[in-house]
């Protein structure tokens, strides 16, 4: 049993050094990072790779849409969410597989739309649950990295394509000067 | 898909509503008035955002490293009420890129900047690029994240996000992306950088007095160590202070002393003429 916790005490640290170590130089690799770390089972793994990643004030928001009466909206900090979100992880196995995304970005900070397929696996009875996601975040390049500063997640609803999301609307605003 | 208007203030609020939401401001709406209201300063701004809101802003150090300053919404308000006491200062999105879905919206848009002076009739002009991520809660549109990197000297803006068209009345006095034509002859009205005039700007009297008044005032012209802004030499001599990048309200104040404390300076030349020029400085 010894044995077993100071294995588990030394795969925690590794893990926590990869996290911590990991190259967080380009964008890609913390979108990816991110939705591994969404997906990550374990949640003391889950929380040191949301640390990693997010900048100390860092936020994540959800909107989850259900037909026929008003989204279910929550907003707070990445801690709140990780402390929020252990019972669901209790439950379910959750995956993600990223479809398609777009950056904006200027100076130190990024703007990053993309179209996620979560899937969500009943632990005890193995039903499977997939739905596609408009995930947004914003990112702050410091200390030669990116870090999350927000993020939020959308699903959809009613059969309204959330590919929608992804298309943009320019809007030309006259100057009153 | 992509549709590319051109709409007043007035027209903006008959667009984007959401099909549930048609009683309710537009999340369009709600960025306009978030950008009416930050002039006034009052409180009615943070009933714009969410409770939990995040405002975060790049700053740069002396040694030009970024950092992140992260405001709540209530003290943003103070920031901005603390700039207000020295300027009043308008900002104006220019182009917004929209992305919505449900009771989510994204507008990424570049912005106009100007603080005009309380003391003077000076007008320090800039642009920005801000985030803004709203959620629409209890019936109403509230802005849950706004991330702003003001403009990079050097690090010109998209086109698409500072297009031509609408920004041509802006290009004299364009800080930093104006466009540059390559001319024979002297443009009385471009506001040069001193490596394209033949002499630059001289102070008059001994360097050494110029190098005090910059001590005095925790400037710089090294190019080292501190915040860098712009002043503006014109074609008779008389210094402003031109653009302020990512200044702090204490060192637009110092820097705006700064430029009240020189005296006439000899203009650039440009093709026999003065011309207006810009000079780099920095400041602690």
């Amino acid at each position: 049993m010894k044995n077993l916790s100071l294995f588990l005490v030394l795969l925690f640290t590794t893990i926590s050094l990869s996290a911590q170590e990991k190259d967080f130089s380009s964008i890609d690799i913390v979108v990816q990072s991110f939705y591994e770390a969404l997906a990550q089972d374990n949640n003391e793994m889950r929380s040191q790779q949301l640390a990693a990643l997010f900048t100390k004030d860092g936020q994540i928001s959800s909107v989850n849409h259900a037909n026929n009466k008003p989204a279910s909206i929550k907003t707070g900090s990445w801690k709140t969410f990780y402390s929020g979100s252990t019972s669901l992880y209790a439950s379910y196995f959750l995956s993600n597989d990223e479809v398609e995304r777009t950056v904006d970005f200027y100076g130190e900070i990024a703007s990053v739309h993309s179209l996620v397929y979560q899937t969500l696996i009943q632990k005890t009875s193995k039903k499977e649950y997939a739905q596609l996601y408009w995930m947004q975040l914003d990112l702050v390049y410091l200390n030669n990295r990116w870090y999350l500063d927000y993020t939020s997640w959308t699903n959809q609803y009613q059969n309204v394509a959330v590919e929608e999301a992804i298309l943009s609307d320019t809007i030309w605003h006259q100057l009153s000067k | 898909m992509k549709k590319q208007i051109t709409l007043s203030i007035a027209l903006l609020s008959s667009v984007f509503m959401a099909s549930a939401q048609t009683e309710q401001k537009s999340a369009v709406d709600v960025v306009d008035h978030y950008f009416e209201q930050l002039s006034a300063q009052s409180e009615f701004l943070t009933t714009l955002f969410t409770p939990e809101a995040g405002i975060s802003t790049v700053v740069y150090d002396s040694n030009g490293i970024a950092t992140q300053v992260k405001y709540s919404r209530e003290s943003y308000l103070k920031e901005l009420q603390r700039t207000g006491e020295y300027y009043n200062f308008i900002q104006e999105p220019l182009v917004l890129i929209d992305r919505s879905y449900g009771y989510a919206t994204s507008i990424y848009t570049s912005v106009f900047m100007q603080f005009v002076s309380k003391n003077e009739t000076n007008t320090l002009k800039s642009k920005s690029v801000q985030s803004f991520k709203l959620l629409f809660i209890d019936g109403n549109w509230k802005i849950d994240h706004l991330s702003i990197q003001n403009e990079i000297p050097g690090t010109k803006l998209d086109d698409f996000l500072w297009p031509e068209e609408l920004t041509a009345s802006l290009s004299n006095v364009n800080p930093v992306s104006a466009p540059e034509p390559v001319v024979s002859l002297y443009d009385e009205n471009k506001i040069y950088s001193t490596t394209e005039v033949d002499e630059k700007p001289v102070y008059p009297g001994k360097s050494s007095e110029l190098s005090q008044l910059l001590k005095k005032y925790n400037a710089s012209d090294s190019g080292e160590n501190g915040s860098p802004f712009l002043i503006l030499i014109s074609e008779d001599g008389g210094a402003s202070l031109y653009y302020v990048n990512d200044l702090s309200s204490d060192q637009i104040s110092r820097a705006q002393a700064l430029t009240e404390a020189m005296v006439p300076w000899y203009p650039a030349l440009k093709d026999k003429a003065s011309v207006k020029c810009k000079i780099k400085l920095t400041i602690q």
